[in-house]
């Protein structure tokens, strides 16, 4: 087949990933892929990956009839639709392919990408506000389920966050694009302005997201303050104490009266069962699972959290998908968190970033687009992920995964791809 | 355009040009307040005054101050404008100090000037320190600069380029940061040679532009044709300019055209990051190449007029500085706009070109061309163009990489 010189192109719509060993050639358009650790095959690829190549290299047909493996790879791309090739003597010219490029402008030291500052209020996404800490439960996840999902938090420091600052963290954020406005404590029904709360935040139009324990949900809830509000939900964390007679009891206090669904914390097999049960059991539809990472759960992650080589592969990916996993990292981009005391986070495994009482949300946003390390977390500056060939396919670093690298100071992350690759 | 779409353009808006006089120190032969062009009968120069000036900074402040003003930190441009705008140095300094006593939330104050360089000498100290942004009219050496005359009809080379030679000597980092050039292209200069000019005696590349074709007097289209040089055609009948087009790559039109297909055509190529956090895949937009009114730039000419830019000419006034406060007339751009949208809309409908478009609605000569789009494109057309720029970034593969890296949209 391979009796002249040829020359190889990629289509415009593959995405390479290239590290030492090993090279990954991805079809957005179609899911397929072709990954190999063959020398050859991972220099010919090197070479198209060169820009100043523009994905199409000349291929000696010597070269391509004493390799098995060169002509196997060729053969594959052309059925994946992957690449192509054309007798060289066909052609004038080595053909041109507009493969795909970031141009996007990064810092003097090309070491950060730069983010508009014409539009920062622009990159606001889900702002987090705990109002206050009080709470008479004391759950074993409390100290720290706040920092893997939205979820109450009692840091013992019995304060509020006052009204008046609400008040201008409402007023700052007006004109931004947020998505979510999510609300937690605390007790949040025991906020001593909460009815002047519903009032403020009535007036504007993004998603309110309350998030209250179901312990802490009164019996004589009184669901006439939250008539005023439109776009909002309750979300009723439930953990596995709750037994069925609880669930009916809440259900027969906020069903066809308001918005709710549950959040149901999980944290092993067990509980998985029981829930499922329970859901059955109770028809319930309105539920998100929650996986809580206490420390030594990690068996229950790998077995039903982390994701496979194969759901990574099995998931379509476009090259905007991608390449935005290059910048940001879409799990932390664009959120922000403010506790009852006012200090503001953009990850909260981290230091917080400055007091709402003294820096404007403004500020702050500006500073994390254009000093900041957290909204731009991504894998390909972790290991081992920056070694992994998937590491722009992967979903970007999660904060269950920032949760098992806090507390097991071992640098695990959320897929069982890499372990079972080296196996291999 | 309606009200609320105005008033967002105007808190959004990042420059500003005050024209601070008519009056000038040249009387270059290609001026467009030249004989080659048909003026405004009766014409009276005339100089800004600071009231006027400082009515509109105060009315922009609003704006700017307005928390819907999405940005931060980021610059706020005020540029002066000519007639050689170093003549009125006095208004300049008035303004620029009048900027410092405003307090803007959320960015802050740049300067510019375009100068033809005769007064650098006296004022570039003050330039220095406020940090303008110069921009020199030269049109490179001794020969190629013999239309840019004193009123006189003395050369005025001399003495620009000792100024010139000055400011770099005494402030080089100030030159290297903050000094460009603009060269108009014509009979007696050649690309090659105001390239090999500036390179050799400033290090520096020109910015390029033509003899403005549009509004010319009838009685000089010979002269002016005799002038006249197309960017294009000394580019594509010479054999030696690639490397220079390489290395001016936006500045020259098939750079440009490689660009603009890369940067609006290809959907791999992710020129902001806004690309890629918008996952909307079809955006829906109004065809057409006019920028943001009020928003990219406002021109406020000496009697305190108000205008989309300075190229537009004195046809679409927006809106004007009176004694009673700054008024924009938002009706009649809202007209302006259906009158242009309505009567383009097919054009644009079928047009190719649609994505890179060039064409200002408001430098449309709607009287000699009536609403005909000179820039329309057909499929062929398009595709003709697209080929070029294909087959010049075969040739150049190094190109892409060097767009990738080196341009950016603003």
């Amino acid at each position: 087949m391979f009796n002249n010189n040829i020359y190889f192109l990629l289509k415009s719509h593959v995405y390479i990933s290239e590290k030492k060993k090993e090279i990954l050639l991805y079809n957005t358009m179609n899911g397929k892929y072709i990954e190999s650790r063959n020398e050859s095959v991972i220099k010919i690829v090197r070479q198209l990956n060169k820009v100043e190549n523009l994905y199409c290299i000349e291929l000696s047909s010597l070269e391509i009839q004493r390799n098995e493996e060169i002509n196997k790879f060729l053969l594959d791309a052309r059925g994946k639709s992957i690449g192509e090739f054309i007798k060289k003597k066909d052609l004038k010219k080595r053909p041109v392919i507009l493969r795909p490029m970031l141009g996007i402008k990064k810092n003097s030291n090309l070491k950060r990408f730069c983010f508009n500052n014409n539009q920062i209020m622009d990159y606001l996404r889900d702002l987090s506000l705990s109002i206050n800490s009080e709470c008479q439960f004391n759950c074993k996840y409390c100290s720290d389920g706040f920092k893997q999902f939205e979820c109450c938090h009692n840091d013992q420091s019995n304060s509020e966050l006052p009204i008046t600052i609400i008040h201008n963290i409402l007023s700052q954020i007006e004109f931004s694009s947020i998505r979510n406005f999510n609300i937690s404590g605390g007790n949040i029904f025991n906020y001593s302005e909460f009815d002047k709360l519903l009032e403020l935040i009535s007036k504007f139009d993004f998603k309110k997201e309350f998030f209250v324990h179901f312990k802490n949900i009164p019996n004589s809830l009184n669901l006439n303050k939250f008539q005023k509000l439109n776009n909002f939900n309750i979300n009723i964390l439930v953990d596995q104490t709750v037994n069925d007679e609880e669930i009916k009891d809440l259900l027969r206090k906020l069903k066809n009266k308001t918005n709710y669904s549950f959040n149901l914390i999980l944290q092993c097999e067990e509980s998985l069962k029981n829930y499922s049960k329970m859901l059955k059991k109770l028809n319930l539809r309105n539920y998100f699972f929650k996986p809580y990472f206490n420390g030594s759960n990690l068996d229950f992650f790998r077995k039903f959290v982390f994701i496979d080589k194969e759901q990574i592969l099995n998931t379509k990916y476009s090259l905007k998908e991608i390449y935005s996993k290059n910048i940001y990292n879409n799990f932390l981009f664009g959120d922000l968190s403010i506790k009852n005391t006012g200090e503001v986070y953009t990850n909260l495994y981290r230091k917080n970033v400055g007091n709402i009482k003294k820096k404007s949300i403004r500020e702050i946003i500006y500073t994390e687009l254009n000093e900041g390390t957290s909204w731009t977390l991504t894998r390909d500056k972790i290991t081992p992920c920056k070694s992994c060939i998937y590491d722009s396919l992967c979903p970007s670093i999660s904060k269950i995964e920032l949760s098992t690298i806090s507390k097991n100071r071992i640098k695990v992350v959320g897929c069982n791809n890499y372990m079972k690759f080296r196996e291999n | 355009m309606d009200f609320n779409s105005i008033e967002e353009n105007l808190i959004n808006n990042r420059h500003i040009l005050f024209k601070v006089t008519d009056d000038c120190s040249f009387k270059c032969k290609y001026c467009t307040h030249g004989e080659l062009y048909n003026n405004k009968k009766n014409f009276q120069k005339s100089t800004l005054s600071f009231k006027q000036a400082k009515q509109f900074l105060d009315f922009m402040t609003t704006y700017w101050n307005n928390s819907r003003n999405n940005s931060y930190k980021t610059n706020i441009t005020i540029g002066f404008y000519g007639g050689e705008p170093l003549l009125n140095f006095g208004l300049i300094q008035q303004i620029v100090e009048y900027s410092k006593s405003i307090e803007l939330k959320f960015n802050q104050f740049t300067y510019s000037v375009t100068t033809n360089g005769h007064l650098l000498n006296k004022y570039m100290k003050y330039l220095v320190e406020n940090q303008f942004k110069v921009l020199i009219s030269l049109d490179g050496n001794r020969e190629n600069n013999k239309y840019r005359t004193f009123v006189n009809g003395n050369s005025s080379f001399e003495i620009v380029i000792k100024n010139v030679f000055t400011l770099m000597e005494k402030y080089p980092d100030f030159f290297r940061k903050n000094v460009n050039f603009n060269t108009v292209i014509h009979n007696l200069n050649s690309i090659k040679n105001t390239y090999n000019f500036f390179q050799k005696k400033f290090d520096k590349f020109p910015y390029f532009s033509e003899l403005d074709s549009s509004r010319i007097n009838k009685s000089k289209q010979k002269v002016f044709n005799e002038m006249y040089k197309s960017i294009t055609k000394e580019l594509e009948f010479s054999d030696d300019m690639l490397d220079v087009e390489k290395q001016l790559l936006f500045n020259l039109p098939r750079g440009r055209k490689l660009i603009n297909l890369l940067h609006f055509n290809v959907n791999s190529f992710f020129k902001t990051e806004n690309d890629l956090r918008n996952f909307k895949e079809d955006i829906s937009f109004i065809p057409n190449g006019s920028c943001d009114l009020l928003k990219r730039r406002i021109f406020v000419d000496t009697s305190g007029g108000i205008y989309p830019c300075e190229r537009v000419g004195t046809d679409h006034q927006i809106g004007v500085i009176s004694e009673k406060g700054v008024i924009i007339n938002y009706k009649y751009i809202k007209q302006t706009y259906d009158k242009f949208l309505i009567n383009l809309r097919y054009q644009c409908k079928t047009c190719f070109n649609k994505k890179t478009c060039p064409n200002c609605i408001f430098r449309m000569d709607v009287e000699k061309d009536g609403y005909k789009c000179k820039y329309w494109k057909s499929k062929a057309q398009y595709e003709k163009e697209i080929k070029t720029s294909v087959n010049f970034l075969r040739e150049n593969r190094e190109l892409y990489q060097k767009i990738s890296e080196e341009i950016f949209l603003v």
